[in-house]
């Protein structure tokens, strides 16, 4: 690209047609097409290094078909600029493949946000089906209710196969920021793709965010936890990026240390097969923080029978649910041993 | 409306793991279909086969005449109602019925004409204006019942609907499926780990265990003649009851022995016991808790049936009727269920009759029904 300084002084030269190459950074250089472009030129070559932004312009009415042609020759496989759009999708699928690379240039100038955005991802739970995340944009579109015409701010961006990741403005969500609400508008969208589409997906949703320079952390936290949730919650298939902390941290682990940990906590505790109603009953317990009539209501039973329960589980494992160092033990050996 | 064709169906996760296997079925035009058994017996798995959600590893599928194996599931014209719901809370009652049939691209008036009538239905006409987070649990099932209906399809799936309400909802939504069903005269494939809802809901039941079907039948054919244990012990509440001892002949009589237990086969169920060639055999004899009499009026007029006396351990009062445990008999607790009005208490000690006529025979081995 150094030598399009002097092909373009050369064949100004030789022509006596108006040609101008300029060399700016990220920043500028849409302002510096929007200002010649009013002037009546066009951009005929781009080409980016790092921050430095190379940029040849002619004066389009000045130059007829064959002298185009000429201008082919220096400049025949100009790199075609790439939009915003495309540099946020690039940047965020590299994240996802695990080869993350620096986030576009000026991303909040390029990309102002009014309002804080809530971040989706989807994950497709059938490896074997082959529909395109992009033959779902219209269903998303619709129930967001989004007209590209009036405000173009619902992001769609497939990462790969598996994952699609969606940016929606909060406003769309009815500002509705408290994490309840964010799970039950992530329900509503789940309930939405197997019931209209019929397919088998996995939701997962983020906490609000202000800035768009957030959105790395963010997606790196749901593809963390979405491989948590594969491993130690298959059958969760709506969750929330501030929940399953304790399989996130398992997740994390190497497998020779999971492994490790896992045969600690069975010599420490011995405890039978527990069925279904009584894993249930566990399960209930510790997400809803130990609180037993809590945990009662959400079962649908009677507090007495939720106590009954209890007590004949720690008359099996040795261990009461109802105290918390207890309750962590059984938390970590229904873990591991899940998995 | 469609038939529902299973034939010889497997689902296989890697090499070692068969969910289910060879199931093979077909689903009648316009029937109400339970597949019932216990967590982990593949009746989900098979749902969701038929909606497209999993993939079938072998057999084929067919709704109507067409084979769907290779069918994208959201072109299969089926509907399913799953065990969590949600609604779509941006949108109202009406929006939420209405949002599939615009996606679908019906005019107007035929939406308006769907949603009151699947409103009319469900009675929730007057909910039709309101957000989500203004209904309550049961009236948010209706919405999701409103949102499958509307779109008429040939086949209705359900997942374990109920599950997520408490027990006198469960009860009451049990009625409107079954009411929702004579209504529409749909085909609907029903799945439920709770063999009450099987037995009042059903018109055939699929009795399932480890992937296979165990049983076909109507609740009432389940109920009086199940083919082995499992579906004998899994449907009705409180169980059958059952005993392990042996079948002898004695001086012409066929009898079946255990400690504390001494029971003449009637001559009919000595007959197939002779069949069958169980005599001499070890074998699981089976008898509901309503078969078990201690009231006088019944042990009078059947004075040839078996009789046992055994001590009272617990009673449940159950309001109209009692279910009386009682230990000492052969190595099994027994549970007979008689009238609320016989006064029985712990400790007592009662003469108990069988209705022999509706005793079962399991062989101890395969665990097939003998009768």
């Amino acid at each position: 690209m150094e030598n399009w300084t002097r092909d373009v002084e050369k064949i100004r030269q030789a022509t006596g047609l108006p040609i101008a190459c300029l060399l700016t950074d990220a920043s500028s250089a849409d302002s510096l097409e929007r200002e010649y472009s009013q002037r009546g030129w066009e951009l005929i070559a781009y080409a980016q290094n790092h921050a430095e932004i190379w940029l040849v312009f002619i004066e389009s009415s000045k130059w007829d078909g064959a002298a185009r042609a000429m201008l082919n020759l220096f400049f025949s496989q100009p790199e075609q600029k790439t939009s915003f759009p495309e540099q946020l999708s690039s940047w965020l699928r590299g994240i996802a493949a695990g080869t993350p690379g620096p986030s576009p240039a000026h991303m909040e100038q390029h990309w102002p946000w009014l309002g804080k955005r809530v971040c989706f991802l989807l994950e497709r739970c059938r490896v074997d089906s082959t529909f395109e995340w992009t033959a779902m944009q219209p269903l998303l579109h619709d129930f967001f209710k989004n007209d590209e015409q009036k405000s173009p701010s619902l992001l769609f961006i497939p990462l790969n196969h598996s994952y699609l990741f969606l940016i929606v403005p909060l406003s769309m969500l009815g500002n509705q920021s408290d994490k309840e609400e964010l799970l039950e508008w992530a329900s509503g969208l789940h309930d939405l793709i197997t019931t209209e589409w019929m397919e088998n997906i996995r939701m997962l949703v983020g906490s609000p965010l202000s800035s768009s320079s957030a959105l790395d952390k963010e997606l790196a936290r749901l593809l963390s936890l979405s491989q948590a949730i594969a491993i130690y919650r298959p059958k969760a298939m709506v969750a929330g990026s501030w929940s399953y902390t304790l399989e996130r941290w398992a997740a994390s682990l190497a497998p020779q240390d999971a492994k490790m940990l896992s045969e600690l906590i069975c010599s420490l505790v011995t405890i039978p097969q527990l069925n279904t109603e009584q894993l249930e009953t566990l399960e209930t317990l510790f997400s809803r923080q130990l609180n037993v009539s809590d945990t009662a209501r959400q079962l649908f039973i009677h507090r007495n029978t939720l106590l009954y329960r209890l007590d004949k589980l720690t008359e099996l494992t040795g261990l009461d649910p109802r105290l918390f160092p207890d309750a962590v033990l059984l938390q970590l050996f229904l873990l591991f041993r899940q998995n | 409306m469609a038939k529902v064709t299973l034939s010889h169906i497997y689902k296989r996760y890697g090499n070692n793991v068969t969910a289910v296997d060879d199931f093979h079925l077909d689903i009648h035009d316009r029937e109400f279909l339970v597949l019932v058994g216990p967590s982990g017996c593949g009746k989900s798995t098979t749902l969701r086969m038929i909606a497209g959600l999993e993939e079938i590893s072998e057999g084929d599928m067919y709704i109507g005449d067409r084979r769907v194996n290779d069918v994208a599931p959201k072109d299969r014209d089926i509907a399913m109602v799953f065990q969590s719901y949600a609604l779509y809370p941006h949108m109202n009652v009406y929006e939420n019925m209405a949002f599939g049939l615009k996606l679908r691209k019906f005019s107007k008036s035929e939406i308006e004409k769907r949603i009151q009538e699947a409103a009319r239905i469900l009675d929730i006409s007057h909910l039709l204006d309101r957000k989500p987070k203004a209904l309550s649990g049961g009236q948010r099932q209706r919405v999701a019942l409103g949102r499958a209906i509307v779109r008429e399809p040939q086949v209705f799936l359900m997942d374990e609907p109920l599950s997520n309400l408490d027990a006198k909802l469960r009860v009451q939504m049990r009625t409107e499926i079954l009411k929702l069903h004579q209504r529409l005269n749909t085909t609907i494939i029903y799945v439920t780990h709770d063999q009450t809802e099987a037995m009042t809901m059903g018109d055939r039941i699929v009795v399932m265990k480890d992937g296979f079907i165990q049983q076909v039948a109507t609740p009432t054919e389940i109920y009086n003649k199940p083919v082995n244990l499992f579906v004998a012990s899994f449907i009705g509440s409180p169980a059958m009851n059952f005993v392990k001892g042996t079948v002898l002949e004695k001086d012409g009589v066929c009898v079946f022995e255990a400690p504390n237990i001494h029971i003449r086969f009637p001559e009919d169920k000595a007959k197939l016991v002779r069949d069958h060639g169980y005599v001499n055999r070890s074998a699981f004899f089976g008898i509901r808790p309503e078969d078990i009499y201690s009231d006088s009026t019944f042990l009078e007029a059947n004075p040839f049936e078996s009789f046992l006396n055994a001590e009272i351990d617990v009673v449940e009062n159950m309001g109209s009727e009692l279910y009386v445990y009682f230990t000492n008999i052969g190595d099994a607790q027994m549970v007979a269920r008689v009238d609320s009005r016989e006064g029985l208490k712990p400790k007592m000690t009662v003469k108990l009759g069988m209705d022999l006529s509706k005793c079962h025979l399991f062989d101890s081995e395969t665990q097939q029904a003998v009768f």
